[in-house]
């Protein structure tokens, strides 16, 4: 070992603050973004385990009415053998006996699984007798039920027997439609099949899951293998209304994607930051070299080689940079993890958290960041140290570039060329400066800018909702009836909540009823269903009929496709301020972003059950950067869409309405207010709230720590300066307005100056990054925001200014008094 | 002059600059120096001594010229073989005295004595250059002729050829000049080294074996001295 090495111990006593520092930027990184990598893996492995374990779906399908046997049986064959189950659901409301929940809440009922989608029970056991039931584990955490707990749903009382997550159900999607998971109001749940029969009634929804007979095909193989499914059904008189390929399904594929998505970002940010790391290492290296320059050319000149020398300092920033990423890998590994799964148990019905070893993660957060380090600090002091011997002799190494001996107007005043000089003198340093201020602040803006962004977002959505009621029918519902059509539509309502002895399955009924209404003269002239309640002549005023279909778009900046709703309105709408007069079809100007489309361009939609492409030629932009919405004329829907209507004119199959409707339930798909939108918010609120101010934890330590060492340097290097500086006289606070004043301007330009570079570059983050998510996320930052930001930043340079000062204080004189040339 | 000369220097030249803004700052010198001489080198500032220091040292590239030190012309070698020149002949003592603030007296001449495989016992050279009580002391800790007597330690632990001295005494009094000198001398007649020294102090030309004098980069004086005269001697 060279004798040089003697130096280490010592250099590190004399420069703890300094080796602390980049200890500590390591250290933080490493510890988070290793600890959250190593959490996102096992999660990722985990998921990929229980899938196997318990037999998840490949894919679902939903039909109008049960499934006849044949049907299924034809399906099964059509679909290569698959193994197709009844996996029936209801949805029910739930409530709880002396206990507010201070929302609504649904449940959605299954029988208890055996062979497909099997559940895993956190705590607790599968529901017994007929009032037991078993609840999803974050439901019952976000509304504070434990077992033993009794609910009630459709009227009965039920206890909580069971903490369970179902597997198709790992981020609680109700439906695929829904821009956002829910565990606050909905939750998945088991009960006995008599419970099941008792409870969901008219509301069972005809839901069949099926594992292909080949579990490995490609996801190609599995489309064209629904599609034939698909098919067979239609043959079979079944009316399909939904077809969901688990790769398709949000409610199994949400949780891979985020988790893939945030491992994504947070590897770009440990690459950045470790890169700023390195840049540091680099600039505090070399100033040491600047400040030995003369004893590095005294050893050059008498032998030593440059290898040994470039070995010689690289030695602290390699036994620092290792010792940091050890630490930093135990306590990401012991403590950052369990923080960071717990994130991601926050949000999901995940099974219980186990801690995965994957090679690739660990090397990646331990070899990969030691290697960057060294190799940035290496090139730095290489470089550094390229000077000849003389040179360094000469006190000539880094100190005499261009800029910083560059000549400064006479007529300024001293003390701006002296902060200039200060400025230009120090340049590599700030300019790392900036880099370090610049990623931070970029994350920092990110993790504020969040929630005031999901809440705007979700309130331009709620407005979005152009009526107060959006009733979406299984069929054509007409409200406006006759006594006797009336008396007819609640017949049908009455038959379809109550089993049919006849054995007529309620479609056939329907049919035979309409048939019967035709022939006795009040028949509907549409054809259509006569909805089985009254609703007030106001009520019918103002309710407005509008088609309806949804299609798939591809996205502009990802592979997958968005899922697009096509609206038939009339030309009049008093709902939806769109002209579609002529044919004119209108598309959303979030839809336009977000898939590339727009006024003059053609949209290509496709219909995946039906294997059809329909190509739009767009007139018009609507709407706010939230509307994801194509709009058209009624008539030019049902003559678009002529599968779907029969190309009847009047073919409809929703109301919108700003007063409440009464409906037959049997045909209502679905309805919307709203204040639906706002539950997102409230569910980006619950589960992302801890991960942005998890990242702060990170970045403004890591601004702090990056600005505290290169603002130190600055100070360190210009010691013998400040020296004879108060040798001649100056008081602290003299030199403080010289030195402190030179670098707080640089900090606060560089986090002015940042801004509009960061802004740019968190478009593209939230472009790309929300691009796979459905919906339009337009960057909207709320100038208080920038505000905070830069505060904050600039409070942690408040801490090290003040010590700087004080660093400024301890200069001594006697240091001007040694001084050599 | 002869070819047996230990250090030979033919035609050298070296300027600094460019174009309008060249100066010559060594014109065509030629001089040798035999093997174990006592070599001092004086001339007003600016005239070019540091800069002959330099070449001789390999630490500049002469302009044209040779320079031929223990058979070797230095003019022809990489920058890779100049530093194994310098790591096996060469010692460097400078007017500052450039020690390692955060090594010890003792380590500090440890660090050149790890260059070399055959160094000198640390210890004996300790007590050789009456640092052996202050061994363990930083440089701070020491005074500046103490600390100059350290940085000849340093250059000569590693048996150098050849020890170049860039105003060796230049920032020391008279007494403690006088103690630098006469190690020097001491140095020279034990371990036989050839030395150059540069100095202003014009005295110093009575204990030396040859005696060279530059003035505007011309060589204007080179004789030998028959008459030398012991360190402890000289006065001035
Ligand atoms: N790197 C350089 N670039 C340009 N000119 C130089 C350089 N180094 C030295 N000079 C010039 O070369 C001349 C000789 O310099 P040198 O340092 O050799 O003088 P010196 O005799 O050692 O003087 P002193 O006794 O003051 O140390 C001077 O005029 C000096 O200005
Ligand atoms: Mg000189």
């Amino acid at each position: 070992m060279s004798p040089l090495a003697r130096r280490l111990p010592r250099e590190l006593r004399h420069n703890v603050g300094r080796y602390l520092g980049l200890f500590l930027m390591v250290f933080l990184t490493v510890a988070f973004i290793g600890g959250f990598l190593d959490a996102a893996r096992s999660v990722q492995l985990l998921l990929d385990d229980w899938r196997a374990s318990s037999s998840r779906e490949d894919y679902a399908f939903t039909t109008q009415f049960q499934a006849s046997d044949e049907a299924l049986d034809a399906a099964s064959e059509a679909g290569g053998g698959s193994a197709i189950y009844e996996n029936f659901y209801a949805d029910v409301p739930l409530t709880v006996p002396g206990h507010d929940l201070g929302h609504e809440a649904t449940v959605r009922l299954y029988k208890n699984r055996a062979d497909i989608d099997k559940a895993l029970y956190f705590d607790g056991r599968a529901p017994q007798t007929d009032d037991e039931i078993a609840l999803d584990r974050l439901f019952m955490k976000n509304n504070s039920l434990s077992l033993g707990d009794v609910v009630e749903v459709g009227g009965r009382q039920l206890t909580i027997v069971g903490q369970c997550v179902l597997p198709d159900y790992e981020a609680l999607v109700a439906s695929n439609m829904d821009l956002m998971f829910d565990t606050i109001t909905f939750t998945t749940s088991q009960v006995t099949p008599a419970a099941f029969d008792a409870l969901a009634g008219s509301s069972t929804v005809w839901h069949y899951s099926a594992l292909a007979s080949k579990r490995d095909l490609s996801p190609k193989g599995r489309t064209d293998l629904e599609s034939s499914v698909a098919r067979a059904l239609i043959d079979h008189e079944t009316t399909l209304t939904e077809l969901l390929d688990c790769d398709q399904n949000n409610a199994m594929t949400f949780v891979g994607d985020d988790v893939e998505g945030d491992s994504a970002m947070y590897e770009i940010l440990g690459v950045l930051i470790i890169g700023i790391s390195g840049f540091v290492f680099v600039v505090l290296t070399g100033a040491s070299i600047e400040q030995e320059s003369a004893v590095i050319g005294t050893l050059l000149a008498s032998g030593y080689r440059k290898r040994e020398l470039v070995r010689h300092y690289m030695a602290m920033p390699a036994i620092v940079g290792i010792a940091a990423t050890v630490a930093g890998v135990i306590v990401g590994r012991l403590v950052v993890m369990d923080a960071c799964s717990g994130m991601y148990y926050n949000s999901y019905s995940l099974p219980p958290f186990r801690a995965y070893f994957s090679l690739d993660v660990f090397l990646a957060t331990t070899v990969l960041p030691v290697a960057m380090l060294l190799a940035i600090t290496w090139l730095g002091i290489r470089r550094k140290l390229r000077a000849t011997p003389l040179a360094f002799l000469r006190h000539e190494v880094g100190s005499k570039s261009a800029t910083a001996s560059a000549s400064l107007p006479e007529h300024w005043g001293f003390v701006s060329r002296f902060r200039l000089r200060v400025f230009l003198r120090n340049a590599s340093h700030f300019v790392v400066l900036f880099l370090g201020i610049a990623v931070c602040t970029l994350v920092a803006l990110y993790a504020m800018c969040f929630m005031p962004l999901v809440q705007h977002v979700g309130s331009q959505m709620r407005d979005s909702v152009v009526a107060g009621h959006l009733y979406t029918l299984k069929a054509p519902l007409e409200i406006d009836v006759t006594d006797d059509q009336l008396a007819v539509g609640h017949a049908l309502d009455l038959r379809s909540t109550s089993t049919t002895p006849t054995g007529l399955s309620t479609e056939e009924l329907a049919a035979i009823m309409l048939f019967s209404l035709e022939d006795d003269g009040p028949g509907l002239p549409s054809g259509h269903l006569p909805n089985g309640y009254r609703n007030s002549e106001e009520a019918l005023a103002q309710a407005e009929k509008f088609s309806a279909t949804t299609l798939q778009a591809d996205r502009l900046y990802s592979d997958s496709k968005e899922s697009v709703t096509v609206y038939g309105v009339d030309e009049d709408s008093r709902y939806w301020d769109v002209d579609v007069s002529d044919g004119r079809i209108c598309v959303g100007r979030g839809l336009a972003a977000k898939c590339g489309t727009g006024t003059g361009k053609v949209l290509q939609l496709y219909d995946k059950f039906a294997d059809k492409t329909y190509a739009l030629s767009i007139s018009d932009e609507v709407g706010d950067e939230t509307d994801m919405g194509v709009y058209m004329s009624r008539e030019a829907f049902a003559k678009t869409f002529d599968d779907l209507t029969d190309a009847d004119p009047q073919w409809f199959c929703g109301y919108a309405s700003d007063e409440p409707l009464q409906l037959t339930q049997a045909y209502v798909a679905g309805e919307t207010t709203p204040d639906d939108m706002l539950k997102v918010v409230d569910q980006l609120e619950t589960s992302m709230g801890s991960v942005m101010g998890f990242v702060m934890l990170l970045v403004v330590p890591f601004s702090a720590v990056v600005i505290f060492l290169l603002t130190k340097t600055v100070i360190d290097r210009s010691s013998t300066a400040i020296a004879y500086m108060k040798v001649f006289g100056y008081h602290d606070r003299e030199v403080d307005r010289l030195y402190i004043r030179s670098i707080t301007i640089t900090v606060v330009a560089s986090l002015v100056a940042c801004i509009p570079l960061i802004v740019w570059a968190l478009n593209w983050v939230f472009l790309i990054g929300m691009g796979s998510y459905q919906g339009n996320y337009p960057l909207w930052i709320q100038p208080i925001t920038y505000l905070e930001t830069i505060g904050l930043e600039f409070a942690a340079y408040a801490v090290v200014a003040l010590l700087n000062m004080r660093r400024i204080r301890k200069v001594r004189l006697s240091e001007a008094l040694k001084a050599q040339e | 002059m002869t070819t047996s000369d230990y250090v030979r220097i033919d035609h050298l030249r070296k300027a600094y600059g460019h174009g309008d803004s060249q100066v010559e700052v060594l014109h065509d010198i030629s001089v040798g120096i035999a093997r174990g001489e006592v070599c001092v080198l004086f001339g007003p500032s600016g005239s070019g001594k540091s800069t002959f220091l330099n070449l001789l040292g390999g630490l500049e590239p002469a302009d044209s010229g040779t320079i031929t030190v223990a058979g070797t012309d230095l003019t022809a070698l990489s920058d890779r073989d100049l530093v194994e020149y310098r790591r096996r002949e060469l010692g460097f003592v400078f007017q500052f005295y450039n020690l390692v603030p955060d090594l010890t007296i003792r380590e500090n001449i440890e660090v050149t004595a790890h260059l070399s495989a055959e160094p000198l016992p640390v210890d004996d050279l300790l007590h050789r250059l009456g640092l052996w009580e202050h061994r363990s002391k930083f440089p701070n800790q020491v005074s500046g002729g103490q600390q100059q007597r350290c940085a000849i330690g340093r250059a000569l632990v590693k048996r150098p050829g050849l020890l170049l001295c860039d105003e060796p005494t230049g920032a020391l009094d008279y007494k403690t000049s006088k103690e630098i000198l006469c190690l020097l001398e001491d140095v020279n007649r034990s371990y036989g080294c050839t030395m150059v020294i540069v100095t202003h102090n014009d005295a110093i030309r009575h204990m030396s074996h040859h005696i060279l004098r530059l003035r505007d980069g011309q060589l204007v004086e080179d004789e030998r001295n028959p008459h030398v005269v012991p360190a402890a001697q000289i006065e001035w």
